[in-house]
């Protein structure tokens, strides 16, 4: 019905020379993300390094030499040989095997501490971010509340609360970690809320909700990414001091964090004890750092190179 | 003779990852002594590139100055080190520069009076006590009055134009030979550009300094340049006198430029040419005119001959331009001409008694807090009192600088903001005091489309999302089908290619994108559009095509625009009805040819006498009357009339009460006691 023949002659002249790259949209879409998020050659090996981390995690029971808990009291703080090749640790258990267990615990601490915290903080930015007035004081009141509290200390006062065990250290960490992205995203929404394209929305019929979900909350994302990347090492050291102050896991299951606790009363006599869960931990930071940053480029259509 | 500065063959190129940008690419010129040359090209044409490459500021890496001579009072500055002694004393010693945001280019921290004193101690030695003399007589002399102290003031102090004129201060200060202005009075009103441009030339009048103006604005150029260069993706397509340049345009896209902008002298059934297609991409170009494949004019020999180089014009003795064929205004396209004339409606009296919109009295008062305890502690009045109608199947022009409030009047007509007072009525409903789920009816008659289109656009939705959210936000009980096969219809409406839709935004030009806008902003089938500045973001060959469509679109579908924009040639060539606002109030309202023939407000008359021409005849005959002064803070509205603190015939009685608007010829209506 409404049709000027020059602009329909326009949009068919540009439809003949883009036709066949049109048709596989979503596979060069994918394409575009794979060489965005692998474009700078660090993020290859970070990637690398995940990918081991998570089969260590995986298949600790079948790759391990020993089992992670016998101990050997006859072979203690043993130097590595061809049975313990990282050596064994203060109570003769094998220091390898405990440090692929270990793997399990620490991942999933990062992981599940860093989706809590995420989702919980991301929510109430949102909500203090878009409603505002009160609901806004309030939300961000307590937040700074918990802020003024040091990490460690209110970790630890949870998990006294909470009881000790993986599944409360996870939710405290999570806890703690909550009014960091509160704050961020709360920020990002105030800034985005202003912007054109919500007005244009709102001038489109979308509703206060469909406008959060769909505008305002993936464009206040990708800073989140980049505090979670940084918050997963953090958990996992978290994780390390609690265990190392005894209100993490309880021993004798193997994490990296209470290992390096573990090994540090042996650093004199044994270095590798504490130096080698340390440059694991060290190693999945760094790894997880680059990834959140590649991956938040990769998310973001404007730093993906066209 | 010798010229103050001579550019041969100027190379600059960028090193990108794709390969190598020539972004100058075998530029000359030249500028004497107490002459105004001006630079006109579009955004990437290399204008302020060149500028930059004459003085050695090119960011280095990836920039990079391959080649050529520039010979500045008889010395090549390449041979200068770019940050060596020699380069900075010609730089803000001989030449100075004023860039075009003034806010950015002074320290926000610094007093003016520290940063203009500084500049001159560095270049002229002087000390304390004879730099401070200097820099009070610099700031009398760019028009700022009490500068003793003003002196003390910190940049945030003093109004947009103001600023400039401390760069322009700034830029003197040593006495320069030269003087580049790139863009220096894009952002800002008309009124101030007039002013700023006006000591400029003043200023070169006196002194003997030469000015380089690097503008996109025809008009500007038209109004005071001597000489002209064209820039075209990195070359200089024509230069010339200013007369023979606007006289006889000898290349086809100074031609189009010409062709594409609105002017207050058109006849109102003129119809903008746009040039069409995009800027070929200068990276790794090819050995061919550049223009080639945009050239309305193009032969086949135009794609097998190298890049055309500058050649005389016949019969003209300074004319050059770089185009294989002879070309001039009449000369035949060969390819299919837009028509030069468009059907422009008759507004009758039938259509004046259908109103769509209806704006009574609205006032919109932001609060201003302050103090300790953040208490409310006055009131800004963005819209005070201000009453209009819209009738079905017009463009109603809003115009003013900015400040004046006529974006509010959109947002709160709109439903943005929630009214002060008044009554905003749309189709025959109240809607002023609306909830947003009974706004929804009336929403879905009407839309926005905004400045920035890029902005506008969610940069991680995919085109064809953009254009169906409105369609699924109304619930128009469409299938997917239907709403898939309307999105296509509409791409091809406002000339996208349907294929496009699985595009994120920024994978669109700056003209595509305003498309995409209009696209979203027609996709309920609305009646009633808001254009607020929609198309002063963008070049002058995109800018004609977006109002080619958008009148397009007007005569298919019938809708009814509110055309808000601070152009005013652009507001004459689209509007049946303009409104001048002036601080928040409504000062004159006419139809488009009694407003622009017979204006009746002194503000009114000081906006037209603003606004540049492009064409020097015109120019030439007119006399220039500048106004004076800025427009005063919101904070601190004159009492009586807003106007009467800058108004040459303001009297007593104008100061003692703000006079209403009033009828004063049918359909003419003015707020002025003298009018």
């Amino acid at each position: 019905m409404l049709n000027t023949k020059s602009n329909v002659e326009a949009a068919q002249a540009l439809s003949s020379s883009n036709q066949s790259r049109a048709q596989s949209a979503r596979k060069e879409r994918s394409r575009q993300f794979r060489k965005a998020f692998f474009a700078r050659k660090p993020v290859v090996f970070a990637f690398g390094i995940v990918v081991v981390m998570v089969l260590l995690a995986l298949l600790a029971p079948v790759i391990s030499p020993c089992s992670p808990y016998e101990q050997d009291l006859n072979n203690i703080l043993a130097g590595p040989s061809p049975a313990h090749l990282l050596g064994t640790d203060g109570l003769g258990r094998d220091t390898l095997s405990r440090i692929f267990y270990g793997t399990q615990v620490s991942l999933s601490v990062g992981l599940v501490s860093t989706a809590i915290a995420g989702a919980i903080g991301i929510a109430l930015g949102l909500i203090a971010g878009y409603v505002g007035g009160w609901v806004d004081s309030l939300i961000m009141r307590v937040m700074d509340a918990m802020m003024s509290i040091p990490l460690v200390i209110m970790a630890l006062f949870l998990g006294s609360v909470l009881g000790k065990g993986l599944g409360n250290v996870m939710l405290s960490i999570g806890i703690v970690m909550i009014p960091g992205y509160a704050r961020l995203t709360r920020g990002q929404v105030m800034g985005v809320k202003q912007l054109d394209f919500v007005t244009a929305a709102k001038i489109g019929g979308a509703t206060k909700f469909t406008n959060t979900v769909k505008h305002i909350f993936p464009n206040s994302l990708s800073p989140n990414i980049v505090l979670a990347t940084m918050n997963f090492g953090s958990a996992i050291l978290i994780e390390a001091s609690l265990s190392f102050l005894g209100m993490g896991i309880n021993p004798p299951t193997a994490s990296w964090g209470a290992m390096v606790s573990d090994g540090y009363k042996f650093l004199n006599r044994d270095p590798v004890l504490a130096i080698v869960p340390g440059i694991f931990i060290m190693l999945t930071v760094w790894a997880f750092n680059i990834v959140g940053d590649a991956l938040r480029d990769a998310l973001d259509p404007r730093l993906r190179g066209a | 003779m010798s010229h103050l500065l001579e550019v041969k063959n100027l190379q600059t190129e960028f090193k990108q990852s794709k390969g190598i940008l020539k972004a100058v690419n075998g530029v000359s010129y030249h500028v004497d002594e107490g002459e105004i040359i001006a630079f006109v090209g579009e955004s990437g044409s290399g204008k302020s590139v060149t500028q930059y490459s004459s003085l050695q500021l090119i960011p280095t890496p990836p920039g990079e100055i391959t080649g050529g001579e520039i010979l500045f009072e008889g010395h090549d500055l390449l041979k200068y080190k770019p940050t060596g002694e020699e380069m900075r004393k010609v730089r803000g010693g001989k030449i100075g520069v004023v860039f075009q945001e003034p806010m950015t280019s002074l320290n926000p921290v610094l007093t003016i009076g520290r940063q203009l004193e500084e500049s001159i101690r560095l270049h002229l030695k002087l000390d304390h006590a004879a730099s401070h003399a200097r820099a009070v007589e610099l700031l009398g002399k760019v028009g700022i009055s009490d500068p003793e102290s003003r002196l003390k003031e910190y940049p945030h102090e003093f109004s947009g134009g103001m600023r400039q004129r401390i760069m322009i201060a700034i830029a003197l200060s040593c006495e320069p030979k030269l003087l580049i202005a790139d863009e220096a009075t894009t952002a800002l009103d008309v009124t101030t550009q007039a002013q700023i441009l006006e000591l400029m030339k003043n200023i070169v009048k006196e002194t003997k300094t030469a000015l380089i103006l690097v503008t996109h604005n025809l008009s500007i150029v038209a109004r005071y340049a001597d000489r002209v260069y064209v820039m075209y993706a990195g070359e200089i397509v024509e230069n010339g006198t200013t007369e023979e340049i606007f006289k006889s345009p000898s290349h086809p896209y100074t031609i189009g430029l010409m062709n594409a902008v609105p002017s207050l002298t058109d006849p109102k059934d003129r119809k903008l040419v746009p040039i069409e297609g995009f800027v070929t991409n200068l990276v790794n170009r090819k050995d061919q005119c550049a223009f080639l494949n945009r050239c309305p004019y193009a032969e086949e020999s135009c794609g097998t001959l190298p890049d055309p180089l500058l050649k005389p014009v016949e019969g003209e003795d300074n004319h050059f331009a770089a185009c294989h064929r002879k070309i001039t205004k009449e000369a035949k396209r060969t390819k299919a001409a837009v028509d030069s004339t468009r059907e422009v409606k008759a507004f009758t009296e039938e259509a004046k008694k259908d109103p769509i919109l209806k704006v009574e009295h609205l006032k919109m008062y932001f609060p201003v807090y302050g103090g300790m305890l953040h208490k409310e502690v006055g009131q800004i009045k963005a819209v005070d009192d201000v009453s209009f109608e819209v009738y079905r199947g017009e463009t109603f022009g809003l115009v003013g600088e900015s400040g004046c409030g006529k974006s509010t009047v959109a947002r709160t007509v709109l439903r943005l903001n929630h009214a002060t007072d008044g009554k905003i009525i749309f189709d025959g409903n109240d809607i002023t005091h609306l909830n947003d789920t009974e706004l929804l009816p009336s929403r879905r008659n009407m839309s926005m489309i905004f400045q920035d289109p890029f902005g506008s656009l969610d940069p991680r939705q995919r085109a064809g999302d953009i254009v169906m959210e409105p369609m699924k936000n109304f619930k128009l009980k469409m299938t997917r089908e239907e709403m898939d096969h309307r999105v296509e219809e509409l791409f091809r409406v406002v000339g996208l290619d349907p294929a496009y839709r699985d595009r994120v935004p920024h994978e669109f030009s700056g003209g595509q994108r305003q498309r995409l806008v209009i696209a979203r902003s027609l996709s309920t089938d609305p009646s009633f559009i808001v254009c607020d500045e929609a198309i002063s973001a963008l070049d002058v060959s995109i800018q004609a095509q977006v109002i080619n469509l958008l009148e397009e679109l007007q005569q298919q579908l019938g809708l009814t625009y509110l055309f808000i924009a601070h152009d005013l040639s652009v507001v004459r060539h689209i509007s049946d009805r303009v409104g001048v606002m002036y601080m928040g109030r409504l000062v004159e309202l006419a139809d488009w040819k009694s407003l622009y023939d017979h204006p009746m407000h002194p503000y009114t008359q000081a906006l037209l006498d603003s606004v540049p021409v492009p064409d020097p005849d015109v120019e030439a005959g007119r006399e220039t009357k500048i106004i004076k002064g800025e427009v005063p803070s919101m904070m601190h509205r004159p009492s009586g009339c807003a106007f009467s603190s800058r108004c040459p015939h303001a009297t007593e009685a104008c100061r003692r009460e703000a006079p209403p608007l009033v009828e004063k010829e049918p359909g003419h209506r003015v707020a002025c006691i003298l009018a």
